[in-house]
């Protein structure tokens, strides 16, 4: 293919952003939540297009010894999803990687996964993915990606060696997103906004029990670090189970405060009444 | 201070980590804040049952901020404010506190 000067250097230079991003990602994290922040600013690198191999591996070397083994799972098979979620282009050796996940589809549109994932993106716990904890994660391009739906643009990419060391295989210029036709890239900032969707109903508990005045800023507060810390750290079944705790220890605090100022006001209003019936010269 | 003025253990928590955060403080970072320094893991209802006591007691200040953040679901921050009279009853209560454990030698656990 030919290839004009230009290309070569955007080329390179995005080889270059990758590379530079993925060691600054792996190598400065010293726990769970900077690697988490490190991870989340990879991804909405402008510069960083690309889902290789090279990176994964990258990413997981570093990051294995910062988790428990269970934790380190799931961490990283989130992580890989959302990479791929994320990505613009999806170098030809994942897309080769990823075909084995096509037949573990099910007719309801769940995914399996099972050993044979080993191979590809170290997934090897057996388990079954349902389509919705991707759909509730703003994972709807992964979805698509296992369904078979997207295409490689032509305008791709870079690819891993059997070495796993990067180099360019075509010209490289990042496709555009479409939004009138929706065609094109989830937007990032949906995709992180949409992962952590706090539970409803302990929203409206917690909404019911405050007083109009509180409603916005503990709901929100809550909200805030429910997405902001809980869920990157502990998982969203925990963040879940926290999100309930916080809401259920939060009303009594609240409802009591509310009844002990309805109490002091009655109180007080009974105490004029009898002060007014048994002394009418007190006003 | 007038004898309601008087803070309690929480309240003073609460106080401290205003004085902490500055003028970035607001419910969530107050609760994290306490939950990271004093190593108390508090509900957020809790928080702002404390903080809008101290409002009443004239002690601490709010407002609300203008825009809203979508991270948190489209609801505005309360920012919270430190006052005068706040300081003053922090610094009795930390004066309080110092003169009666003055000579206090914590309790060790045998090895």
């Amino acid at each position: 293919m030919n290839r004009s000067k230009g290309d070569r250097q955007h080329t390179t230079e995005k080889l270059a952003a990758v590379t530079s991003v993925a060691i600054n990602v792996v190598s400065t994290p010293t726990s769970s939540d900077s690697y988490r922040t490190g991870l989340v600013s990879y991804q909405q690198s402008p510069g960083v297009q690309v889902v290789s191999r090279s990176v994964l591996n990258e990413i997981e070397v570093q990051a294995r010894g910062r988790y428990t083994e269970k934790n380190f799972r799931r961490t990283q098979n989130e992580a890989h999803a959302r990479l791929i979620a994320t990505a613009a282009v999806i170098d030809p050796e994942t897309a080769r990687l990823l075909e084995p996940y096509r037949a573990q589809i099910t007719p309801e549109g769940d995914i399996s996964v099972v050993n044979p994932t080993r191979q590809a993106l170290e997934w090897d716990t057996p388990t079954i993915w349902k389509k919705s904890y991707f759909e509730e994660r703003g994972m709807d391009r992964f979805v698509q990606v296992l369904r078979g739906n997207y295409k490689m643009t032509g305008h791709a990419a870079m690819m891993t060696t059997t070495s796993g060391a990067l180099s360019e295989t075509a010209v490289s210029t990042p496709p555009t997103s479409n939004p009138a036709d929706g065609s094109g890239d989830v937007p990032k900032q949906a995709v992180i906004v949409e992962s952590s969707r706090p539970p409803t109903r302990a929203c409206y508990l917690l909404a019911l029990a405050l007083s109009p005045r509180d409603r916005q800023a503990v709901v929100g507060d809550l909200i805030e670090e429910y997405r902001g810390y809980i869920v990157p750290e502990f998982g969203k079944r925990h963040a879940q189970w926290w999100f309930w705790s916080q809401t259920v220890r939060s009303i009594w605090p609240v409802i009591s405060q509310r009844l002990f100022r309805l109490a002091g006001g009655l109180l007080l209003a009974k105490a004029a009444a009898w002060l007014r019936a048994n002394w009418p010269g007190v006003s | 201070l007038g004898k309601g003025d008087y803070l309690g253990a929480f309240e003073q928590l609460v106080l401290f980590a205003l004085v902490r955060l500055g003028d970035g403080a607001y419910g969530m970072k107050i609760r994290r804040e306490i939950a990271t320094r004093a190593d108390r893991e508090v509900a957020i209802g809790a928080v702002y049952a404390t903080l809008e006591r101290l409002e009443a007691k004239g002690f601490v200040s709010s407002h609300d901020a203008l825009e809203r953040d979508e991270e948190r679901g489209g609801n505005a921050r309360r920012f919270f404010r430190i006052e005068a009279p706040g300081i003053t009853a922090l610094d009795e209560s930390w004066k309080a506190l110092k003169a009666m454990s003055r000579g206090f030698k914590p309790a060790r656990g045998e090895a």
